[in-house]
């Protein structure tokens, strides 16, 4: 299971624990970690009021419009981000790891981003102005991201060969969809939030 | 739910749907 299991930062001798425990304390690493950040981004949009934060929303969806449809154009970005991986040395016992990797992988930011999309995750979560929705959008990309490798372990068991593998040779997919999906989802905040101002 | 932006079940689902499909894209980095 990427990095947590087949992966993990530790010696062989000292894997003292199932793999299936790491695991599961990577996934819900990455949920608590999304879900927590997500409420906070929330209760910070929910402090702007109604108003300045549709108009905030208007600013930032144009923007995603006109940043998804350049990805999609092929033209790559210099991304806000910390271009890197998990440290495998700072957390030597295994278990301890695993939930910090999920946490780091569900909270996103923390390590490679790749994609333009991955904004419109706090974004979101500040524009719902609550911090149960902040929760729920945030949270299902922390979830997302800690029941992955899950289903690319389920797909190896079933298929005998490693669909990581196959992934990794579909960024330029993966940069056509996640730019398409911005761009849809900059397009419906819009459309909604200008019909909120005409009602 | 609560907010302008998220004021109705489309922005809501669209919102989830970006987040899980921005998840899943960043599975094809290596």
């Amino acid at each position: 299971m990427v990095y947590v299991i087949t992966y993990p930062a530790v010696k062989p001798g000292q894997r003292n624990s199932k793999w299936w425990f790491r695991g599961a304390a990577f996934t819900v690493g990455a949920v608590l970690a999304g879900a927590t950040l997500g409420s906070g981004l929330g209760a910070v949009g929910s402090l702007f009021g109604d108003g300045p934060r549709a108009i905030a929303t208007l600013v930032l969806g144009s923007i995603g419009i006109f940043a998804g449809a350049r990805e999609l154009a092929g033209r790559t970005f210099g991304l806000k981000q910390f271009n890197r991986e998990t440290s495998r040395r700072r957390r030597p016992q295994p278990l301890l790891w695993a939930l910090y990797n999920g946490v780091a992988l569900g909270a996103g930011f923390r390590t490679r981003l790749g994609f333009v999309i991955w904004y419109a995750v706090p974004g979101a979560s500040i524009a719902s102005g609550s911090w149960l929705a902040g929760a729920i959008v945030y949270g299902s990309y922390g979830a997302a991201r800690g029941l992955a490798p899950w289903l690319l372990l389920a797909h190896g068991h079933l298929s005998g060969f490693a669909a990581r593998d196959l992934l990794l040779r579909q960024r330029g997919l993966a940069s056509s969809v996640s730019a398409l999906a911005l761009i849809t989802l900059c397009a419906t905040v819009i459309g909604r939030t200008a019909s909120s101002f005409v009602s | 739910m609560a907010g302008a932006a998220m004021g109705s079940q489309v922005t809501a689902t669209a919102f989830i749907a970006g987040a899980v499909i921005a998840a899943l894209a960043q599975q094809t980095l290596p």
